[in-house]
């Protein structure tokens, strides 16, 4: 009955399974899937953020271009945006962006 | 404006740019204006504009499809466990802001010592 | 006086896991690099901090973007009008 939004157009509509991964993740505060096209699903703190998935697809872009020793693929298979409380969480996968903004709580010192 | 065919005398340049074809006509003397020309010669014209039309459109299409950004690469199979595995250890952030920070002091004292020496120079008499 | 930059990118490697670190200006002009980073990089460096950046709206929360593999991660740290890339392994 909890229906993960979808805010996708009709034609490129994600299945449930794949945005319910996204909601399992612990400490997500809230998730983009996004195409060439467009978002395709939103939710939580980035529910309809078309800016925000803008810019995360500017920066991947960028990042793609990045080669080491003129390897053809990326050399890596995440790009994360630390700040200081939360972090956005970036990959692709099947020509699909996606993005999850999670706590970033590390910074609380451990001491007992 | 003409609104009639008149008679050779009329200089092109009377006809503005509003009515400029597309690409420049084969041949300039079979010119339709406003429409009221019934001629065979006037309606193959008009054809030629409509597939000169066709044919940018088709090209400008062609051009737009080709510009599009190159699709992008898969970095995974598993996307969700890559967006739930451990985020960057913090003491390997604390060490790239040091390294910044180290950085800059360092290029700032290149800076700072080359103002040093301009204010010296000023200060010598 | 360039030797204060040469000899703290030199004294970073000196880190076993780091493998490279580059150091560029705002406009993407490499200052000094070592190791498996390049002049090649300095642009898209200077350029993904810059978009970073544009993900906040609070000017003193600094991003630091991460594109991580299995094997080592890039960091990248922007302080004051410079953008720093450390290549670190997983150690």
């Amino acid at each position: 009955m909890q229906n993960p939004t979808a805010n996708g157009t009709d034609h490129n509509r994600i299945s449930t399974a794949l945005t319910q991964g996204l909601e399992r993740i612990t400490g997500q505060l809230g998730y983009l899937v996004i195409s060439e096209d467009g978002v395709l699903a939103s939710s939580g703190e980035l529910e309809n953020d078309e800016r925000t998935a803008g810019v995360i697809m500017q920066m991947i872009r960028t990042a793609c271009r990045f080669k080491l020793h003129g390897a053809v693929e990326p050399p890596f298979k995440r790009m994360s945006v630390m700040f200081e409380d939360y972090a956005y969480a970036v990959t692709i996968s099947g020509q699909k962006v996606f993005v999850v903004k999670r706590q970033n709580n590390q910074r609380e010192p451990v001491m007992a | 404006m003409g609104c009639c065919y008149s008679s050779e005398s009329e200089t092109p340049e009377q006809d503005g740019d509003e009515r400029k074809p597309l690409i420049p006509h084969p041949n300039p003397d079979s010119k339709p204006l406003n429409g009221t020309e019934r001629n065979p010669a006037n309606i193959s014209s008009t054809r030629t504009d409509e597939q000169a039309l066709l044919w940018i459109i088709n090209k400008t299409a062609h051009t737009l499809s080709q510009k599009k950004p190159p699709s992008l690469p898969s970095l995974t199979s598993q996307p969700h466990q890559v967006l739930a595995s451990d985020l960057v250890p913090y003491s390997d952030i604390q060490q790239v802001c040091k390294v910044a920070a180290y950085t800059y002091s360092a290029i700032s004292q290149i800076k700072v010592d080359a103002k040093e020496e301009l204010v010296v120079q000023f200060a010598i008499p | 006086m360039e030797a204060t930059l040469e000899q703290h990118l030199d004294d970073t490697m000196k880190n076993p896991a780091i493998v490279g670190v580059l150091c560029t200006d705002a406009q993407g002009h490499n200052l000094g690099c070592r190791g498996s980073l390049s002049d090649e990089h300095g642009g898209v460096v200077s350029v993904l901090a810059k978009q970073a950046a544009a993900l906040t709206k609070d000017p003193t929360d600094t991003p630091t973007v991460c594109l991580e593999s299995d094997t080592g991660n890039v960091l990248v740290r922007t302080h004051g009008t410079i953008t720093v890339a450390v290549h670190k392994m997983v150690s």
